[in-house]
């Protein structure tokens, strides 16, 4: 079966080797399912997440989007994501259109189809009023939400999200998760990182939890269950107190 | 006074890295070697520079001994202030505007509970701080000159160093004054960036203009004001002083002695303190409401038709490079602005008052005119063209610019080699604007013949292809991506120096070669063929070599 995201023996060292943010860690992501990536403050999520974008180099190991290493082929690779990162920088002094348009071409979308789609979630986030406007005079949840427009425009069919939540009010959430269901339910994956337990407990098919550098569980919540018997908040705490790994 | 310690020292530290630098020295020594080849390629280069600087200002000092006026070599440190007052002024206001006004800390200033007035002086000292090394620059040989040549004592040296330290308050005082009435004006309008841009532009060509006024003035009766300019050295100081009136105290200072040097010493000192007191108060009402006006942002209440048209890989890169140099003051002020209005107010004097009908211009005219000097016209026009255009940053800070934004370069799904063309193209339209800007001028200022001006537009716009390439390339290799304030990315930027000092070492190097090519012979034609062919190699080589380059730095660069 052709795998959406592969990671196999990942490592990440920062400060020459001393400090290791991702170690020798293992995944598998598979088409049509929504995987969500948890782990407690500084355990490697963004680390693991920049590696796949591109974004930092790996230093051994390997990962494939979609089949394409994103080291060997990085634009094939590219080309399969659309990523939300967990910070908002942005070209402030484009207007939200101007930004879209350099996504939407960079990203080769079509242009019959390019004015279709800006406006589809333009209206979805109800940010379209605020599309020739500045980005800089954007409210942090209106920045989340125009680069979440950006990172759908070429239709992904692995679309990642750092901590996608945060900033954003209680119907824009709905919204993303309505449409993080939508997006796999037409055939494409959603990888995405949160803190928020209920959300990934309600959201996921299956999640990843990582802490200090390392994978120490995968699976369903029911699998995750059945080996600690508890809510997701308690085996979360349980094991990244612990530190012990589960294979469900 | 203890606040303003305080926040200088944070402002220092901050600016300049010290506590960064100490931390690197201490856990990363393969830093420290990069960071000390960094400096001697650096000073080698500064070098050059200065050999040639010493060598004009021992020249000149040279021809003003054999002069029959017996002070007449004083004129070396008249000419050197007047250089270096004009360079603190032509680039201070930017420098002033940016630092004042545009930095993102205004924010957290304008929270502090510390009075604006002594915030603006805190900054102000930041922005002199940054001034010295130019002024020193341009100081130091003509004083030494000047001080061996004439046998001058240890009280001479103390003079000039406290001078040269003075030398750059008067220009910035003036600076600062114009630039809080600017952003006032500023503060009231909606499109505050355009604004900003427009502004200053118009300050400096005021400015400017009233300079040449002053200058260019001449007294009614022409051939007795020339006697006297050419029998009295004080004549001629107070004449060209006029362009600059600290330089005039300086030269008195340093030579005459006794009591005129005395009084010009007070009167260095006194409008030095009186102005930057009537800036400080002046500061004290209304320099935050200046600085916080650039942190409101007014959203458009009318509905705007959106535009959803579509472009190749690089011409995106090329336009977005465009559109946020264009409304970011900063960087447009420090690449675009500075780079077109560089030829105009260094030909301003010649393009317009009395100083176009001098009987003296009219033989350079002659002479820039005739066939018998139009190679070397055309060349040391080309260089002079291409050194102008070269104070350009945008191409050598052009990733650093990109801050935390960097992660959407490497996220996107376009070539690293295409994204290296879009940015080398945009960085390059500005300096070929300024090529084509500051060539006109000079047709127009030395009335030149326009085959003359066509050559030097087809030299410096090649000159220019490996000068930015290789200035994008150092930015590639090493990019500034942690900064807090868009002006550390394109001022305080040691790529931007390094761009351009290696630039200078390139024409110096093309200098070279001309001059033997002269030396030896060589037709007209055949020299600028040759001289053509050269450049064309250079642009050829330094664009393969950028390529080759970008996949494997983009890599390297962590967001």
């Amino acid at each position: 079966m052709r795998l959406m995201l592969s990671i196999r023996n990942v490592s990440k060292t920062y400060s020459k080797g001393k400090v290791k943010a991702v170690d020798n860690i293992s995944l598998e992501v598979r088409p049509g399912e929504i995987f969500g990536f948890l782990g407690p403050n500084g355990a490697g999520k963004t680390t693991t997440i920049k590696m796949i974008t591109g974004i930092l180099p790996i230093d051994s190991g390997t990962i494939t989007v979609n089949g394409y290493d994103v080291e060997k082929e990085p634009i094939q690779a590219k080309m399969s994501m659309g990523y939300v990162p967990d910070s908002h920088d942005l070209y402030d002094r484009l207007k939200g259109i101007e930004y879209l348009n350099f996504i939407a071409d960079v990203y080769n979308v079509p242009a019959d189809e390019r004015k279709k789609r800006i406006d589809k979630y333009l209206e979805m986030f109800e940010i379209k009023d605020a599309a020739g406007d500045p980005i800089k005079s954007y409210s942090h949840g209106m920045k989340q939400k125009l680069i979440i427009t950006g990172a759908l425009l070429h239709q992904p069919p692995l679309w990642i999200l750092d901590e996608p939540l945060t900033g954003l009010d209680p119907k824009s959430s709905h919204l993303l998760k309505e449409e993080m269901h939508q997006h796999c339910a037409r055939g494409n994956t959603v990888f995405f990182s949160t803190h928020i337990l209920e959300v990934a407990e309600r959201l996921c098919d299956r999640v990843g939890i990582i802490n200090k550098g390392k994978i120490i569980a995968v699976g369903t919540i029911e699998e995750l269950r059945k080996s600690e018997d508890a809510s997701l908040e308690s085996i979360f705490l349980s094991l990244t107190g612990e530190g012990d790994v589960i294979h469900a | 006074m203890r606040n303003l310690l305080s926040l200088l020292k944070l402002q220092i530290n901050s600016q300049y890295g010290i506590s960064y630098a100490g931390y690197v020295i201490r856990n990363d020594r393969k830093a420290l070697l990069k960071a000390c080849g960094l400096g001697a390629i650096i000073a080698l280069a500064l070098g050059n520079m200065l050999w040639v600087y010493t060598r004009l200002m021992r020249n000149l000092f040279s021809i003003a001994l054999t002069m029959p006026v017996p002070s007449a070599p004083r004129l070396i440190l008249t000419l050197a202030a007047i250089s270096a007052g004009l360079v603190v002024l032509f680039l201070g206001i930017f420098y002033i505007l940016s630092s004042l006004f545009l930095a993102k800390d205004t924010e957290f200033l304008a929270s502090l509970p510390i009075n604006q007035g002594t915030v603006f002086i805190s900054k102000f000292l930041l922005v002199l701080l940054g001034e010295y090394p130019f002024v020193f620059f341009l100081m130091l040989p003509p004083v030494i000159i000047y001080g061996t040549g004439t046998n001058q004592g240890v009280l001479y040296y103390v003079l000039a160093i406290i001078c040269a330290l003075l030398l750059p308050l008067l220009p910035l005082v003036i600076s600062a004054i114009l630039s809080l009435l600017l952003m006032n004006v500023v503060a009231r309008s909606r499109r505050r960036d355009l604004i900003t841009i427009v502004g200053s532009l118009i300050l400096v060509v005021v400015y400017y203009i009233g300079q040449n006024y002053l200058l260019s003035r001449m007294p009614e009766n022409r051939e007795e004001f020339y006697l006297t300019l050419f029998q009295s050295s004080n004549a001629i100081v107070d004449f060209l002083g006029r362009i600059f009136p600290p330089s005039v105290w300086i030269t008195k200072v340093l030579t005459s002695g006794g009591t005129e040097a005395f009084v010009n010493f007070v009167y260095l000192i006194l409008s030095s303190a009186v102005f930057l007191l009537i800036a400080y108060y002046l500061a004290s009402f209304i320099y935050m409401k200046g600085a916080v006006a650039q942190l409101e942002i007014q959203r458009g209440n009318r509905k705007v038709k959106l535009s959803y048209k579509s472009s190749s890989h690089a011409m995106a890169i090329f336009r977005i490079e465009w559109l946020i140099l264009l409304r970011t003051p900063i960087y447009a002020l420090n690449s675009l602005i500075i780079i077109i209005m560089a030829p105009l107010v260094m030909m301003m004097p010649i393009m317009g008052g009395n100083f176009a009908n001098d009987p003296e211009l009219q033989v350079i005219y002659n002479m820039l005119g005739s066939s018998e000097n139009r190679l070397e016209v055309t060349l040391i026009l080309a260089a002079i063209v291409t050194g102008l255009c070269m104070i350009n940053p945008a191409v050598s800070t052009t990733f650093s610019r990109e801050g935390k934004n960097i992660w959407l370069l490497k996220n996107i799904p376009v070539s690293p080699e295409t994204q290296v063309r879009g940015k080398l193209m945009a960085g390059y339209s500005i300096s070929l604007i300024a090529v084509i800007t500051a060539s006109l001028m000079a047709m127009i200022a030395f009335k030149m013949h326009v085959t003359t001006i066509l050559k030097v537009v087809v030299l410096s716009s090649l000159a220019l292809i490996p000068i930015c390439t290789v200035g994008l390339i150092i930015d590639l290799l090493r990019p500034k991506l942690n900064w807090s304030n868009p002006q550390e990315a394109i001022k305080q930027n040691m790529n931007a120096v390094l761009g351009m000092l290696l630039g200078f070492v390139f024409i110096f190097v093309l200098g070279v070669i001309s001059y033997l090519l002269i030396g030896a012979g060589l037709g007209e034609y055949m020299i600028l063929g040759i001289i053509t062919g050269l450049l064309a190699i250079s642009s050829f080589v330094s664009v393969k070599v950028m390529y080759s380059m970008a996949r494997k730095a983009y890599r390297k660069i962590e967001a």
